[in-house]
């Protein structure tokens, strides 16, 4: 009686060690979900706001983010986990034009997974030339399929 | 009668059991394992993501600075190509030619750099200057480049570029 009493407690320690592995495998799966995606949402935001013809703070506004407490915020998700989405700065202006200098954030719960900086400069009178610029900027870019198709829409 | 029985006893099915913990140890090990090096792929990539974003907005604060530069020197008197170089070689970051194209680097990791070149306008010009090229270029040496590498004479740099100890950069285009 006392073997089958050993036998059973070794065998619930051992499903149990190796439960515990499946749910250290299953944490790692969604980390990583959640940093593939959350790099991607905010490259395809970052290109999406520099390549913009609009403001910074209006491209925010025009994507339906809201504003609170001095930032823009908008909720998504990730795999079915919401995931928050906040960016705060301000334009500057320069001698030659003005520099947007933007931070953009994705939080998830109080994690902070990215943080990407959203900064350009646009001379005065020269926005033409910045346009032009973007199709100069897409070769670095060209790992990035996703937002690649959205600078050739918004340069032509 | 004598009937023989086949009975499992208790050892078979620890046996089994056995058996049975060693393949979902296996599999667990295996899966953490898969799932730790995507996650640790993954975490590189955000890694070279974040760098890549910074030194481009890094890029984009120079560009500012190399602006007001230019507006200073439309108004200076004299000769404005002078002038310009005189101006933008004066702190060692850009690296300026002839025919006034300005080139500059910003660090993204210990083996890329970001490298700028943008084409100065006449005066005449209601442009300032034109952004050339904006690309993601290799260091074969890991070390950082000096700054006044870039600055020096091109038949200097390519002479230096034949001793193995300076660094040499590849332009990927």
């Amino acid at each position: 009686m006392i073997e089958l009493v050993i036998v059973l407690l070794f065998f619930s320690l051992s499903m149990s060690i190796i439960l515990q592995l499946f749910v250290a495998a299953y944490e790692k799966k969604i980390d990583n979900i959640l940093c593939n995606t959350a790099t991607i949402m905010a490259e395809d935001i970052l290109e999406r706001a520099s390549a913009s013809t609009l403001a910074i703070d209006d491209f925010f506004i025009e994507e339906g983010w809201m504003y609170e407490e001095g930032r823009y915020v908008q909720d998504a998700e990730i795999d079915g986990r919401a995931v928050r989405l906040t960016a705060s700065g301000a334009r500057e202006a320069t001698t030659g034009g003005m520099l947007d200098n933007y931070l953009l954030t994705v939080q998830y719960g109080d994690r902070e997974i990215i943080t990407l900086p959203i900064v350009r400069y646009l001379p005065d009178g020269m926005l033409d030339d910045f346009l032009l610029s973007l199709t100069y900027r897409d070769r670095d870019i060209n790992y990035l399929p996703i937002v690649w198709y959205r600078f050739v829409e918004v340069a032509q | 009668m004598n009937k023989s029985e086949y009975r499992m006893g208790i050892g078979t099915s620890s046996i089994l059991m056995i058996f049975v913990v060693l393949c979902l140890t296996t599999l667990g090990v295996l899966s953490f394992a898969s799932a730790r090096n995507n996650l640790t792929l993954s975490q590189k990539r955000q890694t070279q993501v974040e760098s890549y974003y910074a030194a481009s907005a890094e890029a984009e604060r120079i560009l500012s600075q190399i602006d007001t530069i230019l507006i200073e020197t439309r108004k200076d008197t004299g000769n404005f190509a002078q002038n310009v170089y005189a101006r933008l070689t004066k702190d060692g970051r850009f690296w300026v030619t002839e025919d006034l194209c300005v080139t500059f680097y910003v660090e993204i990791n210990n083996v890329q750099l970001l490298q700028v070149i943008v084409s100065v306008e006449e005066p005449i010009s209601a442009k300032r200057y034109t952004l050339l090229e904006h690309s993601v270029i290799i260091s074969a040496d890991a070390e950082w480049v000096p700054t006044d590498y870039y600055n020096l004479p091109v038949e200097e740099r390519e002479h230096m570029q034949e001793d193995e100890s300076e660094p040499i950069i590849l332009l990927l285009d």
